[in-house]
């Protein structure tokens, strides 16, 4: 660092290195945000896949046992009607010894 | 032998063919039948030696088939015992069954604790369509001893059996 005889120069000097620095501190502050909000956003980013993977699962599931009720439903149903052709004929009684 | 004879003889043969009694089957049917083996519910467990002989007894003679209880609610006989039952009462069996179809549905044979020999079987007769026999010594009949009347009396409802008996006294079923 050159020491220059004016003191205006001096001054000048002494505030070009601080806003160096600070400029420098900045830089290095900025990049060292700017990293851990990409790290963050990235881990949002896995945990969103992550969920979005979830949900999807959880849809097929959801798919797969809606089937499998409308089976059941459709078999229940079967048996109703199968039940009501039954009713349909009346059913008589008899008591022998 | 001249005209009068003959026209006696005539006569008396007609009226021998006439009066000669014809072999019917003495058994007599309720009118419902099953069309699939009915399961078999024995509720008082005590029942239970009794009415599988009984069963098999009716399974020998015919195409009767019984099934063991599977839970199902639809084609069933429950047996079991009723103390509701009078002193002269061995057993109270009541049908249910179609009015159009005469399709047996259900039937519930109720036994006097105080029965005796054959009541099981004679009810269960009464459960697959037999009413009572005018042969007096038959199951259906008044002494509940085990008869060709009853056993014609099933096949004419379900066919034969599919079993065949063996000198030893073995059942194969075919």
């Amino acid at each position: 660092m050159v020491m220059p005889h004016d003191p205006l120069a001096l001054v000048s000097s002494v505030a070009g290195d601080v806003a160096s620095a600070i400029a420098v501190a900045g830089v290095t502050i900025g990049a060292a945000i700017t990293k851990t909000l990409w790290a963050r956003v990235t881990k949002l980013e896995d945990r969103n896949q992550a969920n979005i993977e979830a949900m999807a699962n959880a849809g097929h599931a959801h798919a797969a046992a809606s089937t499998q009720m409308a089976a059941a439903h459709a078999s229940a149903v079967t048996q109703i009607v199968a039940a009501m052709h039954e009713l349909a004929e009346e059913v008589r009684r008899a008591r022998v010894a | 032998m001249n005209s009068k004879m003959i026209r006696i003889a005539v006569v008396a043969t007609v009226a021998i063919l006439a009066l000669w009694p014809v072999s019917a089957p003495a058994y007599v049917l309720l009118g419902p039948r099953w069309v699939e083996s009915p399961h078999i519910t024995v509720t008082d467990s005590e029942l239970s030696a009794e009415t599988a002989q009984a069963a098999s007894l009716w399974q020998a003679a015919s195409g009767i088939r019984f099934a063991p209880d599977n839970g199902s609610w639809d084609l069933q006989i429950e047996v079991r015992y009723s103390t509701s039952l009078g002193d002269g009462l061995g057993g109270l069996s009541t049908l249910w069954y179609g009015s159009g179809s005469l399709e047996m549905r259900h039937c519930l044979i109720e036994i006097n604790p105080n029965h005796w020999a054959g009541v099981v079987a004679h009810e269960l007769g009464h459960c697959i369509g037999l009413a009572h026999s005018d042969v007096a010594d038959s199951i259906m009949g008044t002494t509940y001893q085990w008869s060709a009347d009853d056993a014609a009396a099933a096949r004419y409802l379900y066919g034969p059996s599919p079993c065949r008996t063996y000198a030893g006294g073995l059942v194969k079923e075919e």
